[in-house]
């Protein structure tokens, strides 16, 4: 039979046939090889997406020492055996291509596979080194991913080795300040906020620090494993707590066993209001978000090898403190949330509450160090009473029943003598356990009963104290082991240690927690809380150094009412009228408490009233542009629709000086209360003899036409100010006493001061002007919040959203971190969606012109062409 | 010159009497309109929908690489193949012109009905720039237009030149086609597996290299142009025209 010698079967065909059937094995085997890695070999679980050389490594161990198992060694030979087939293939492919493309003739063909495999080898590497070295070239208008040389100078800082994991994290939480319940726009928010995390990251990229970027989704079925792959290793622990614990949309940026948090709204900040904003119609509703900057975003990155900002809490009594769980009155909340934006809280204790109020300056773990050593020692002292109690009482008993079995025996021998003798001797070890007398066997016989039913009792109680103090001993024993904690325990001056403590800290906060609730009548004492002098005296030197305080001072007229006595605040009324602050004393009754109040009904009485919410986003005047917090305050509230309120009960005054006004560069207050509210000096009621309710201040009184005359709002409540610190805080020198030198030096020196006058009368700051500019003291700015109400941080567990956004915003103003504030952009630079505004019918031509009719004219053109070479 | 120039002229006019060619137009615009329609609907929503960049609803979408993905092929298939076919390849070749310039005129001619293919959605400008005709300004940024047709030109350069390639190996118009289809697949299906890698791995990197719709929808619709992107089209177009010169010539000498 004839073969077909159109198909020659040569060597060379049946050899690539070979190749050809061995590599479709070799992809099965390839296959099947991965199948079985992946759960036998560690390494190939990862979730990172490299190939490495530590995967090459794995296999061959698996294979040459039959580590990971049996399983691991088929999968080896499988995975080496199908690569090294597929490899042998791609060889016999390619020099048959070029066998193809080179022609037979040799000499030539030997030129051409030359050329080919130069251009081959060309193209790779051309494009290995595009791979790695590349240009992008931003031609958006704005823009949008490029970055300025300030940020990349900072970026150049970071060593382009150590990687940095960049994590959006979505809780389907837009803002700790928002609602729990999210809607569409939140969730297109969301989206788009972590495109952008991802499109700035390439950016990033592009200067070298290597990022890896992740998101993860609380609501992906996989979110545990992916967490668990993020976390892995004992230096991210506390990553995965902050994951698992985020309070909104983060992003999360995490080397070296560091990280740092930052809110969804940090970087582009959503405007929920502006993307509701109704206009004319429905139609014009646009998702609008608020860039905050990509240098935001860097500094967080930057910030992951800076020291986070520590915030000093100085409060009277460790209950109040942020490391308390007291019902209403710790401020646990702010400690968490402080904590999870970044910040690092100490807390500073001032008072002894032992039988006298002596001041101190002990943080919590040396008051409670100080606790657990006062407890320590009453239950030593009570076992060891206890035990001798219970010793004596046992001696006392066998020595008495002796004796009074010793009686029995005599009376019974009819031995007077000696039976008196030895009830004597019963007596005399009885009278000590028993006040009265005792004078017969009858009296003794029942106080050695009394001793006998009172041993199991001690016992007991013995029992009890040797449980609480062994329950108290480990803690006690570590305490001890504590170098600090034991230094603490030495006598030192208040003022040198919290001093030391102050100094620590970054930003100081200072609450007074006075007024609760006013119509509960719930207050604590404002006096109790009053600081000592040499504690107010660190607080100025703090001050002057240019530190930032916040003060949250509540009102003290309750104390007058009900103690008819008012210690007032004696040093923060000198500290902040240097700075044009005063307090009023009294406390703000609102007129819907005081219609409460009114209704005369005991249930209505004790119940909780919704205070008017105070403002907070106070406009701009005339002459001054708008506080920088509220500012921040008025585009955090438009997160949630402008719902961001603050609703304390028994604000107090804050009266800023029109001197202290003028030299603001914008305006310093940023909380008033409402209108429909009065100034109330005895704000709390007195069961039914006293209810407070607004009494104009009547003509002729003396306070009439003051500032503590009873009058209507509204009130301004807390301000913000700037401010160089006092001169003469900074030079101790010019002090009255020293200034009376100075300026005789002066007037010597021909500056034109006067001599002769009485220059110790004068204050320091008159010789200012006639000191050369070189000799002037150069005060530093400071910046300081004053807020009149000392519960506004309070909480056990959480901070109400308004207040948390009025901590933060202040905390970071005040430590100029004015790129955390959230800020507005210049009109037009939002980010919206882009819209083309149509009419129905020119969207309908636009569409059928698109979809229709382009097409079927060229559809129509083709039958044409098709007609015409049918009819040729 | 001459001889390249009446080629190109030869071969561009075959286009427009050949009924394939304006089937591919016509399907092409149709996906194009489509594709433009959801664009229009996105722009002219309200709420928290839109597109942020217009081109990327065109250019960035799955379904116009899904049909674009044939749109190459069906233009080159013939370039050689048919000639082989009906045997005038050796008429051709022996004709006084040179491989290159065989080669060339042939691409040119088909990148020339590429652009023409791209012409008729210059007419979806005005709404994807939401231009102002009175006061004549760009109400949406116009530059990721420009950077999206350049993507747009040298990502067409670079398939045509593989199926050109492939067209000179095979006798077959549907085999040259299919082949051309399945190397084009290696540039385009990478970018509708989008695993959830992290974007700095090593994986996605190469992914993210030779994945054009992947370059387009991050890069050219946004108005960003990549060098990586660039070296591989235009490399890619070069090597393969080389290759078909070399095709050319191994044919001539096999022979």
């Amino acid at each position: 039979m004839k073969t077909d010698t159109r198909h020659r079967t040569t060597f060379g065909t049946r050899f690539r046939f070979l190749v050809r059937v061995l590599a479709l094995f070799a992809v099965l085997a390839v296959a099947a090889g991965s199948m079985v890695a992946v759960p036998s070999f560690p390494a190939f679980r990862g979730d990172d997406g490299n190939f490495t050389v530590d995967h090459v490594k794995t296999v061959s161990q698996a294979i040459i020492e039959g580590k990971h198992g049996a399983s691991a060694r088929v999968a080896g030979y499988l995975l080496l055996g199908g690569a090294a087939a597929l490899a042998l293939w791609l060889l016999v492919e390619l020099l048959s291509a070029l066998t193809l493309l080179t022609g037979r003739k040799t000499a030539s063909g030997t030129n051409a596979a030359v050329q080919v495999a130069l251009a081959t080898a060309l193209l790779v590497v051309v494009n290995a080194l595009s791979f790695e070295h590349y240009q992008r070239w931003d031609k958006t208008r704005d823009h949008e991913f490029t970055i300025n040389d300030e940020l990349k100078e900072k970026l150049a800082k970071l060593d382009p080795k150590t990687p940095t994991t960049i994590i959006a994290l979505r809780v389907h939480k837009t803002a700790t300040v928002a609602p729990d319940r999210s809607d569409n726009y939140d969730a297109a928010a969301e989206r788009k906020v972590v495109e952008k995390v991802r499109d700035l990251t390439d950016v990033l990229r592009e200067f070298g620090p290597r990022f890896d970027v992740h998101v993860l989704d609380t609501e992906d079925e996989d979110f545990a494993e992916k967490i668990d792959a993020l976390t892995r290793g004992d230096d991210r622990k506390g990553l995965r707590y902050a994951l698992e614990h985020a309070p909104e949309n983060s992003i999360f940026f995490a080397a070296n066993g560091k990280f740092q948090r930052m809110g969804f709204n940090e970087f582009l900040l959503y405007d929920k209001t502006a993307s509701k904003a109704e206009g004319a119609d429905k139609s014009q509703r646009n998702l609008v978000l608020i860039p905050q900057g990509k240098e935001a975003f860097v500094n967080k990155l930057l910030a992951l090898e800076q020291r986070k900002p520590v915030v000093g809490v100085a409060v009277v009594h460790s209950a109040l403190s942020t490391r308390s769980e007291s019902e209403r009155i710790a401020m646990a909340g702010m400690r968490v949330a402080l904590e999870r934006n970044g910040f690092e809280v100490r807390d500073v204790i001032l008072k002894n509450w032992g039988r006298q109020l002596t001041p101190a300056a002990r943080t919590v773990g040396e008051d409670d160090f100080v606790r657990t050593e006062a407890q320590f020692n009453l239950y030593s002292l009570a076992v060891s009473q206890l035990e001798t109690a219970l010793r004596r009482r046992e001696k006392a008993i066998v020595e008495a029943k002796k004796s009074l079995d010793a009686m029995d025996s005599a009376l019974e021998r009819r031995d007077q003598s000696t039976a008196i003798k030895h009830l004597e001797t019963a007596v005399e070890v009885l009278q000590e356990f028993e006040r009265r007398r005792i004078f017969t066997n009858a009296q003794a016989g029942i106080v050695l009963k009394t001793l006998e039913q009172s041993i199991p009792s001690i016992q007991q109680e013995l029992v009890s104290y040797r449980e609480k103090l062994n329950g108290i001993r480990p803690k006690y024993e570590e305490q001890m082991k504590n170098d600090k904690l034991l230094e603490s325990r030495r006598p030192a001056e208040v003022k040198a240690r919290f001093k030391q403590f102050v100094d620590s800290c970054d930003v100081l906060v200072v609450p007074r927690l006075t007024i609760l609730q006013l119509s509960r009548g719930e207050a604590i004492q404002a006096w109790l809380q009053n600081w000592s002098a040499e504690q107010a005296e660190a607080l100025k030197e703090y001050i002057a150094a240019g530190k930032p305080v916040l003060f949250a001072l509540g009102a003290t007229s309750g104390d007058k009412q009900r103690a008819g006595r008012e210690v007032p605040d004696q040093y923060f009324d000198d500290i902040l009228g240097r700075f044009g602050i005063t307090l009023g004393e009294q406390a703000i009754f609102t007129d819907r408490e005081g219609e409460v109040a009114a209704e005369a009904d005991d249930d209505a009485f004790g119940r909780a009233v919704e205070v008017p919410a105070i403002h907070l986003d106070l406009r701009a005047s005339a002459t001054k542009p708008a506080n920088p917090l509220t500012n921040a305050y008025i585009k955090s509230s438009r997160l949630v629709d402008g719902k961001l309120p603050i609703r304390r009960s028994g604000f107090r005054p804050i009266y800023l000086s029109e001197q202290a006004q003028r030299n603001l560069p914008f305006v310093g207050v940023i909380a008033r209360t409402i209108a429909e509210s009065w100034n109330e000096d005895r704000p709390l009621p007195e069961g039914e003899d006293y209810l407070p309710r607004f009494t104009p201040t009547k003509l002729g009184d003396p306070v009439k036409g003051t500032r503590d005359e009873e009058r209507r709002g509204p009130f301004d409540v807390g301000v913000a100010i700037e401010s160089p610190v006092p001169s003469d805080w900074l030079e101790p020198k010019l002090s009255a006493a020293q200034s009376t030198v100075v300026a005789g030096a002066l007037a010597n020196l021909g500056t034109g001061f006067p001599t002769g006058l009485p220059l110790a009368g004068l204050p320091s700051e008159s010789f200012l002007p006639a000191l050369r500019d070189s000799q002037k003291p150069k005060p530093p700015s400071v910046r300081l919040v004053v807020l009149g109400h000392g519960g506004l941080f309070n909480g056990e567990k959480t901070m109400v959203p308004g207040e948390e956004a009025l901590l933060l915003h202040s905390l970071n103003w005040m430590l100029h971190r004015e790129e955390l504030l959230p800020h507005d952009v210049a009109s037009g630079q939002e980010w919206k969606y882009p819209r083309v505004t149509l009419d129905a019918v020119q969207k309908s031509a636009w569409t059928g012109g698109a979809v229709a009719l382009l097409p079927l004219t060229c559809a129509v053109f083709g039958v044409i062409v098709l007609m015409i070479r049918r009819f040729r | 010159m001459r001889p390249l120039i009446t080629l190109i002229k030869r071969e561009f006019t075959a286009y427009f009497l050949s009924p394939v060619a304006y089937v591919t137009l016509a399907v092409f615009l149709l996906v194009t309109g489509y594709l433009f329609y959801l664009t229009l609907e996105s722009l002219t929503t309200s709420g928290p929908r839109g597109v942020e960049y217009p081109m990327q609803g065109l250019l960035g979408d799955e379904k116009f690489w899904l049909v674009f993905l044939f749109v190459p092929p069906l233009l080159t298939m013939r370039l050689f193949a048919e000639e082989r076919g009906t045997g005038t390849l050796e008429a051709l070749l022996t004709a006084p012109i040179r491989d290159w310039q065989v080669v060339l005129g042939k691409y040119i001619a088909c990148f020339f009905f590429y652009v023409v293919l791209w012409l008729p959605t210059l007419l979806y400008l005005p709404i994807l720039t939401n231009f102002n005709w009175d006061t004549r300004e760009f109400r949406i940024d116009p530059n990721p237009v420009w950077t999206s047709y350049i993507g747009v030109m040298l990502a067409g350069g670079m398939f045509l030149a593989i199926g050109l390639f492939v067209s000179s190996l095979v006798k077959s118009q549907l085999v040259a086609a299919m082949i051309a289809m399945v190397i084009g697949l290696v540039f385009v299906v990478a970018g509708f597996w989008r695993p959830d890698l992290d974007s700095g791995s090593l994986a996605y990197r190469l992914i993210y290299f030779i994945s054009v719709p992947e370059h387009f929808r991050r890069d050219f619709t946004r108005g960003l142009i990549d060098t990586r992107h660039l070296i591989l089209y235009s490399s890619v177009t070069l090597f393969c025209l080389f290759l078909t010169m070399r095709s050319l010539e191994a044919r001539r000498l096999r022979a």
